[in-house]
């Protein structure tokens, strides 16, 4: 172990956050969350300094190479070896270039919010290069709990809510319960060394603490969002009605357009005539041919009549223009979510929402107060709660969108964040 | 059978004495006193056969032959057959049995007389001219009739002379009517110089049958093991009575040279017949490979037990011993990674089997635990050739990464548990050894201080082991006793409250019990090197620790299980193999009898003992 040299007292929070990958490169919502934090972070007058160090794939494979990306952030070519077992791809970089950047920059907080294409070690490692390091981790998915792709949906298509050596083995018989002992035993090893974790949503925090987590180690803060003001209502026609809905994201099985267009398709015409739905969609092209037709087979007649427009996907600072032209989001996800940006988004701009009634879905959005809630996967539902909800006059509409609470700005999330930091720690 | 008469001497009335006539040239007249037809002898074969005198001929009239050493009549065998030549020239009643034989036991050197006494009291003897046996023909031999059998059953089986007078007799050319065989499966054990012949063979009282090789060497198949046979009882129990039911075999022996034919032989009066053959086919000398094919042989309906105590415990207890031995052959290749310890107060022994990745999750809990990097030694033993060309890149990977060091072995060839724990103990520098597979895993630091803590402060105490606890949460090992199974008349190992929640194991402390498994055991070093480590003997594996501990009691010291240290042991097997008729059946139950063979007045005082 090298010498550890101590640092000035006074110090304020000196702070390296991590993530599985950078925005530059991909727009999912963990990594884009953690990038708006590191900015926060390094323009508050509470840290020192701030570093953000993503695992980018560059064309090369995992060589374990760490490049500069721009001032004070990094890139490294990190991946995961073992999917199973979230083992890293490239073991060598981890005692070497990885310590070799603690090393240069000397954080007192690793603020990280990923181990996918990072691997659980560098967690230990952490802590056993300077255990006076704070290791916090923000979790944005269930990987560690669920080899599913971290989803917590079974590999048969229905949705999992509890996590065990036997059920997970129903998913994958190719592993055993002892596989399945080994994994957790692997990954908790590992977060064991975290000194405090955060979740975005209560929701996924409940299901960390029956995973393991000690309840007193895991708080929730909700992700930042723009300071901006809301976007003003639509305007309407004469006798118009809110009656606009919008779609934002990815399309794939999980996130339930699927759901949305039957339920369009089997409305009554004369119904379905009076509603419009904008599909603002990304990634279409990437999904197996066979749901790709699907939608298309539902979206196509619809486009036709002219109740859906397909728009196509749209860059992070594009949301509030997509969103100007619709009084609702729809945020119909047949999984968990959770804490899906879209709905944070949509608040912001002053959009209320209709979603799924489960996971952090459920929890971020109140019935009839802010938004509606409809049973997940449920077509009839969804017909029944469209048409309702297209028949709202703006009055109506109104009410519901002065009951948003605006969400936090990117400031005051890292306030709370850094308060949960700076913390005294229990004693253990 | 050759006509063979000698030419007819006239009848002299005169001639009473011996010396007018050879009787082994001419056949010797003797008047009848009534007036009737006259008695005659014939020598027509004399031989000497080792000890024994045979004198083969013809008589015919009321007297009595016997033979004599130095004129004095010794112990003679006669047996009467029937001589159709004889009896067609001498117009004989058809169920005359003109033809003799004489059998008597005169030691070479001595002269040989044939003496006759007539029913008047006349008397005579000549002297014999022997020739050896092996100057036997073929026609020579027919004469002595069924005393081809009688010869034979007189002598010792498989000596020189009985080998000799086997191959006097010509090959029958009719089927054996009084002996059937077939031989199943025949094989040669390569580098041990053994055959193992499976089969069936059944014979009538008297009768003698025997086993040969294509090279001359004969085998008696009385040592042979025994198995009933329905099928050939069904077939032959009319003909040849209760030998048939019993008539299954399985013969082994040690052979010279390298024959490759086996078969199985009879002799009766028309001559030697081949009951059946088959090609001695290579066997490997592997012991499991070997036990694979042994176990399967059978109709399955044999008391197994007596079985593997007669037949399948010293074949492969043979065969164990003899692979053990080439250990010494291979290099041993050993490393370090990292610094270790020059002087530990432990060292951990994990032998490496089937796969490495556990190897990772053990580093995770060294990592976490000061008291074992300050005193322990790892020692990892590959016990698997296909672990070994991967194994150095991953120990230095794991070593850069963990940076806890640990040396780690391989011994050339797959050695079993109890022989990949030796060789570990054989790199070991601690004052204890901790005995631990590969897929247990602490729960937590502390638990091998508390362990060998209890070992310091206990010297009566051999053996220390901890609870172990299923992955899902159940208890694996809370001790083991020793429990009977009447089905097979023998004690085999038993886990109590194995898969319970371990809670309701109450116990606390120091818990003497019968024995503790090797899955974690500590032991001290010089109590280890006292019995010798782990026995070898055991094929496959399974109750070695048993045996461990047991040797430790002969020793006197006990075994210790603390229930209050918990570690996770991965067992994917929950209970002991048996009931199944397969050969993973076959391989406990040989254990678990050579386990009691060894152990059995220990096993029942140790039960007696605990609680």
């Amino acid at each position: 172990m090298n010498a550890v040299e101590t640092l000035p007292m006074s110090s304020k929070p000196r702070i390296l956050v991590m993530s599985h990958r950078h925005p530059d490169f991909s727009l999912g919502g963990g990594e884009i969350a953690a990038y708006n934090l590191y900015k926060a972070y390094r323009d508050s007058n509470e840290v020192g300094e701030a570093w953000f160090l993503a695992s980018a794939d560059r064309g090369r494979g995992a060589n374990g190479a760490i490049t500069p990306r721009r001032a004070n952030e990094y890139l490294w070519e990190q991946g995961i070896g073992d999917w199973t077992m979230l083992k890293a791809a490239h073991r060598r970089s981890l005692v070497n270039g990885f310590l070799d950047l603690l090393r240069a920059l000397r954080p007192n907080v690793v603020h990280t919010h990923h181990y996918a294409h990072l691997g659980v070690e560098f967690l230990r490692l952490v802590k056993e290069f300077d255990p006076t390091i704070k290791l916090v981790l923000t979790l944005h998915e269930y990987m560690a709990i669920c080899n599913n792709q971290g989803q917590m949906i079974k590999t048969n298509g229905r949705l999992c809510s509890r996590e065990s050596y036997d059920d997970c083995r129903l998913c994958f018989p190719q592993y055993s319960v002892q596989d399945f002992w080994r994994r957790k035993d692997f990954i908790q090893s590992h977060f064991a060394y975290v000194d405090q974790f955060v979740s975005p949503s209560e929701f996924l925090r409940q299901r960390y603490i029956a995973w393991g987590i000690p309840a007193d180690k895991i708080v929730v803060i909700e992700n930042g969002q723009d300071d901006v003001q809301p976007l003003p209502p639509r305007p309407l026609a004469e006798g118009e009605t809110r009656n606009r809905f919008g779609y934002f994201g990815q399309i794939n099985p999980f996130k339930g357009l699927d759901v949305l267009l039957r339920a369009l398709t089997q409305m009554r015409k004369s119904e379905r005539k009076q509603i419009v739905l904008e599909v603002h969609g990304a990634n279409l092209e990437t999904q197996s041919g066979e749901f790709r037709d699907k939608i298309k087979e539902l979206a196509d007649p619809l486009i036709k009549e002219g109740v859906v427009q397909w728009v196509g996907p749209y860059q992070p600072h594009e949301i509030a223009s997509r969103m100007a032209n619709i009084d609702w989001v729809v945020v119909p996800s047949v999984w968990w979510e959770n804490s899906p940006m879209v709905i944070q988004e949509a608040f912001v701009h002053g959009r209320p929402l209709l979603v799924s009634d489960i996971g952090g879905m459920a929890e971020k959005v109140r019935h009839r107060k802010d938004g509606f809630l409809v049973p997940v996967g449920n077509v009839s539902a969804w017909m029944g709660t469209l048409a309702e909800v297209s028949r709202c006059t703006d009055d109506e509409w109104l009410e519901v969108q002065a009951a948003i609470a605006k969400p936090k700005s990117h400031e005051a999330c890292a306030s709370v964040n850094l308060s949960v930091i700076n913390a005294e720690p229990r004693s253990s | 059978m050759k006509n063979l008469l000698g030419k007819m001497a006239q009848p002299s009335k005169a001639a009473s004495g011996s010396d007018a006539v050879d009787v082994q040239v001419t056949p010797f007249e003797f008047p009848d006193r009534s007036g009737g037809t006259p008695g005659r002898i014939k020598v027509d074969v004399a031989v000497r056969l080792g000890d024994k005198v045979l004198v083969g001929g013809w008589s015919t009239g009321p007297v009595q032959l016997a033979l004599s050493a130095e004129g004095t009549s010794v112990t003679t065998t006669e047996t009467r057959f029937g001589r159709p030549d004889v009896s067609t020239h001498l117009s004989l009643p058809k169920e005359a049995q003109a033809g003799f034989v004489l059998i008597a036991d005169i030691p070479a050197g001595t002269p040989v007389s044939l003496s006759w006494a007539l029913r008047d009291g006349r008397v005579g003897a000549q002297a014999l001219v022997l020739r050896p046996a092996s100057e036997l023909s073929d026609a020579d031999s027919g004469l002595l009739g069924p005393s081809a059998g009688l010869l034979t059953s007189a002598m010792t089986p498989h000596t020189p002379e009985w080998r000799e007078a086997i191959t006097r007799f010509p090959a029958a050319t009719i089927e054996c009517p009084d002996a059937k065989g077939h031989v199943e499966a025949a094989h040669i054990i390569q580098g041990t110089g053994h055959v193992v012949v499976v089969g069936w063979l059944a014979a009538k009282p008297g009768m003698q049958v025997w086993g040969e090789d294509d090279l001359g060497n004969t085998y008696p198949m009385d040592s042979a093991y025994r198995l009933v046979r329905n099928d050939v009882h069904q077939l032959f129990g009319a003909l040849l009575g209760a030998s048939a039911r019993l008539s299954g075999f399985i013969f082994h022996g040690a052979v010279t040279g390298t024959p490759t034919m086996f078969r199985i032989k009879a002799i009766s009066e028309q001559g030697v017949h081949l009951l059946s053959e088959a090609g001695l086919s290579p066997l490997s000398e592997d012991p499991v490979t070997f036990a694979r094919w042994l176990f399967s042989v059978g109709a399955g309906e044999e008391d197994w037990s007596r079985r593997v105590a007669e037949l399948d415990a010293p074949l492969v207890s043979g065969m164990i011993d003899r692979a053990r031995t080439h250990w010494a052959d291979y290099p041993i290749l050993a490393r370090d990674c990292g610094k270790v310890l020059e002087a530990p107060v432990v060292s951990v022994v994990v032998p490496l089997y089937g796969r490495v990745d556990f190897v990772e999750n053990q580093m995770l809990a060294w990592v976490r635990d000061p008291w074992i990097q300050e005193n322990a030694q790892l020692i990892y033993v590959l016990d698997d050739p296909s672990l070994v060309p991967g194994f150095r890149q991953m120990a230095e990977e794991l070593h850069a990464l963990y940076r806890v060091p640990f040396t780690w072995v391989w011994g050339g060839v797959n050695r079993g548990f109890s022989g990949a724990n030796n060789l570990g103990a054989q790199h070991a520098k601690g004052h204890h050894l901790l005995f631990l597979n590969s897929d247990v895993f602490p729960r937590g630091p502390g638990w091998l201080q508390r362990m060998v803590e209890v070992l310091d402060a206990r010297p009566d105490v051999g053996v220390v082991g901890p609870k172990l606890l299923f992955a899902d949460g159940g208890i694996q090992h809370a001790g083991m006793r020793f429990t009977w199974l009447p089905e097979y008349d023998v004690y085999i190992n038993e886990h109590p409250m194995m898969g319970l929640d371990p809670v309701l194991d109450q116990r606390r402390g120091m818990v003497e019990v019968p024995a503790v498994t090797g899955a974690c055991a500590l032991v001290r070093r010089s109590d280890f090197d006292r019995i010798e480590g782990w026995d070898t003997g055991y094929l496959i594996g399974d109750f070695e620790d048993s045996d461990f501990c047991l040797k430790l009691r002969a020793a006197g010291l006990s075994s210790v299980y603390l229930p209050e240290v918990e570690l996770v042991h991965l067992e994917r097997q929950s209970m002991t193999a048996l009931g199944t008729p397969d050969f993973r059946t076959k391989v406990t139950l040989w254990n678990a009898l050579r386990h009691q063979a060894r152990w059995r007045t220990l096993i029942e005082s140790s039960m007696e003992a605990a609680e």
